[in-house]
């Protein structure tokens, strides 16, 4: 059975049974039952209570085998004391996937009650995600994590052996980040799934365009790294190792070749396969939404487009220092740009229009002359503001209010929005027409809708040396997967 | 780049069984060097002697400026032990470093067993001196290590490291990948180092640490580099093996 099928139960449950909600709000299985609704998921929600008839308004169970119908996913969110009875009682009632969400096993030494629950799970042929994990978003109606922030549909699958890391990040996902989420997998202990099994899910499955891996450590070291180097030229890999401590080298006393730091393991790994190693969780995410939005760079030069010098001076500097060229544009190209722009304005590249009120030119016609040409791979912009920035530029005092210019700029405000979106469409196309890689960056997030229409339309929207980052690392992908064909 | 590809040299030997039988967990570095030379790994000629005369003789046919070391199953660490003399440029320093390092090794450790003394020619200047290592993780198996030996692997922690097997392609990556990679490749007029043959001892040890799962750690350190089309040397040599129980 292909991997992906045997983890249906886990990624398209019909109907999904909680122990440990309860009429009280605040408990973890609440939160976790309460925000599989809101993601708005459309299956059969079953609390199981010893005591209560009705649980948040669903009937509720006294023991699972109470449950007239099948049950694809059990979660749990118990006191550990009580798991192994009742997933002896799952496995009597044929459920086949269970969460565990509760720690209190072999992260804290308790083995025996580990081994128990993988005996037990044996027995019934049950698949456990956890324990001790965070659960898992499958878009678009599946949230059983405790962040009530559910992302949109996108490619970008994530497998974490850290709970926090694997969930946590959807409230800047939310706020900032703005990518696409097929599948994010909190493994916990892994005590029948780990960490391979769900990167082989990952490889099959149609929807993951690339993948985020929080490495901590891995007990099938070889067929982890043939599986990374498989994946890897098909669906990029970003790799973040936590919980390795540089430990280096031993002592000169020892000699130095013996070398036993898994941190070296994980990152000579990534060199051997070509999988990108980062360090941070927000440029994994940065990384992984270019990757699902965005085409491959081809080469390595680059179009800087920005509204002022700075930016495009320090772009410049990281694209140079990294690996990545800012060409100077032919004179022919210089001659198209150039009644486009600003008289005072550089055509060199970084093409600087210091400002334009030309939104027009800045978004459309400067960049398809330049994506057009043979000259550049990939084009970032810097430089935009929105709707939010004209909000606060007439929170004016109230004698003020009702000038004349205060309202014309509130209404240009306002129009802004509906204004970008018609050049945004055509950015997006440009994307596809030229399949070069597109990248916007400024300082906003997506409480300015601009943000979020464009990274929903997959241009994504960066910092900007987030932005700059994120396109050497693509070119870097690019680079070795390359040369690994060209060999 | 990582497949599975890899050049299968076995050669069948006991030396590692020998060992594991008298429960030790190390090799004696004359057991190493033998093993490594199963591996077409150029080692240097050397001879443990078991008497003075013996020492000598082998000395001059072999040529002075010598080392001598003491090889012992119960020393492990032959400099704490003070038990190995560099530069030997005649027969009466020969014989006067080999009571002495007799003495030393019996002091250190009083009941150590001397199996002889392991006397070497004097290696010759390279283009450089590099450090070939390896060790055994426990979820990735075999792991190879490259890098400059002395304050560069110490200091600066300029080494590369690859999870074996590895091609030929990636040895060469793992080699260039360190900074000091030019001081192999002819910086400012020096001659270049013979890369192809170091690429060829990697992949080598790469083969030895799969094939001899007990090797838990190896440290071919030094290793020296000559120029090109003349080859490369490993001048010590240290195999650990696995915990006897």
């Amino acid at each position: 059975m292909s991997k992906l099928k045997e983890f249906e139960g886990f990624f398209n449950p019909k109907s999904v049974a909680f122990y440990g909600a309860s009429n009280m709000m605040q408990k973890f299985g609440s939160i976790h039952l309460i925000n599989l609704l809101s993601a708005g998921f459309q299956g059969k929600v079953i609390p199981i209570h010893p005591k209560e008839e009705e649980i948040l308004g669903f009937k509720a169970y006294k023991t699972i085998k109470d449950i007239p119908e099948q049950v694809d996913l059990v979660v749990m969110a118990i006191n550990p004391k009580l798991i192994n009875n009742f997933l002896e009682d799952c496995g009597q009632k044929g459920v086949k996937n269970v969460i565990i969400l509760s720690g209190g096993f072999l992260e804290v030494g308790n083995k025996d009650a580990q081994d128990e629950m993988k005996e037990i799970a044996e027995k019934y042929d049950i698949k456990i995600m956890g324990p001790n994990c965070s659960g898992e978003v499958v878009t678009p109606s599946v949230n059983i994590t405790h962040v009530p922030w559910p992302p949109r549909k996108g490619g970008v699958s994530i497998v974490s052996q850290s709970g926090t890391y694997a969930v946590q990040p959807l409230i800047a996902i939310n706020s900032k980040i703005g990518l696409g989420i097929s599948k994010i997998i909190s493994v916990g202990n892994e005590v029948n799934t780990d960490l391979v099994d769900y990167l082989k899910a990952f490889e099959e499955d149609e929807e993951t365009t690339s993948i985020g891996i929080y490495f901590e450590a891995v007990r099938r070291g070889k067929e982890f790294i043939e599986l990374i180097d498989r994946i890897n030229q098909k669906k990029p890999i970003v790799i973040i190792p936590i919980g390795q401590t540089e430990a280096g080298m031993r002592s000169a006393k020892s000699h130095t070749a013996a070398i036993t730091s898994p941190g070296y393991i994980i990152d000579s790994v990534c060199e051997q396969t070509g999988a990108i190693k980062v360090k941070s969780s927000i440029d994994m995410l940065n990384l992984l939404n270019a990757f699902d939005s965005l085409p491959l760079p081809k080469g390595n030069r680059v179009a800087i487009l920005t509204l002022g010098g700075g930016p495009g001076t320090l772009m410049s500097d990281l694209f140079e220092s990294n690996g990545m060229k800012v060409p100077m544009l032919s004179k022919e190209l210089q001659e198209k740009l150039k009644p486009w722009m600003p008289e005072t304005a550089s055509t060199i590249n970084p093409i600087d229009l210091t400002y334009s009120d030309d939104m027009q030119n800045f978004l459309n016609v400067l960049p398809e002359i330049l994506l057009k040409s043979n000259e550049i791979d990939s084009l970032i912009f810097y430089g935009l503001m929105g709707t939010e920035y004209f909000k606060n530029l007439v929170n004016v005092p109230d004698f003020m209010q009702e000038h004349e210019s205060i309202i014309t700029m509130k209404n240009f405000g306002e129009m802004m929005d509906d204004f970008f979106i018609a050049l945004f469409d055509e950015i997006v196309e440009f994307k596809k027409k030229y399949g070069k890689p597109i990248i916007l960056t400024c300082y906003n997030t997506r409480e300015e809708k601009f943000v979020a229409y464009l990274q929903d339309h997959g241009i994504p929207v960066y910092y900007p040396e987030e932005g700059v980052w994120v396109l050497i690392r693509m070119w870097q992908y690019s680079n070795f997967m390359l040369n690994k064909i060209n060999k | 780049m990582y497949n599975k590809e890899a050049i299968k040299i076995t050669q069948p030997n006991n030396i590692i069984s020998n060992a594991l039988a008298e429960n030790r967990n190390f090799l004696m570095e004359h057991e190493s060097k033998n093993l490594l030379s199963n591996y077409d790994i150029p080692v240097g000629e050397y001879k443990v002697t078991k008497t003075r005369s013996e020492a000598i003789e082998f000395a001059n046919k072999i040529g002075y400026p010598v080392v001598a070391k003491l090889m012992s199953p119960d020393i492990v660490h032959k400099t704490e032990a003070n038990v190995i003399r560099l530069n030997i440029k005649s027969d009466n320093e020969l014989s006067q470093s080999y009571e002495k390092i007799i003495a030393n090794g019996k002091e250190y450790k009083p009941d150590a067993k001397v199996v002889g003394i392991n006397i070497q020619k004097m290696s010759k200047n390279g283009v450089a001196e590099i450090i070939v290592g390896g060790v055994r993780d426990k979820n990735f198996g075999p792991v190879l290590m490259f890098g400059f030996g002395g304050i560069f692997v110490e200091i600066f922690k300029d080494v590369s490291y690859r999870v074996c097997p590895i091609t030929k392609e990636e040895a060469n990556r793992m080699v260039r990948s360190i900074k000091a990679f030019p001081l192999l490749n002819g910086y400012r007029g020096q001659p270049k180092g013979d890369i192809d043959q170091l690429i060829n001892i990697m992949l080598k040890c790469c083969n030895l640490l799969i094939e001899n799962p007990e090797i838990m750690e190896l440290d071919l350190n030094p290793v020296i580099v000559f120029e090109t089309g003349k080859g490369i040397m490993v001048v010590d040599a240290r195999i650990i093996l696995k915990e006897v129980n």
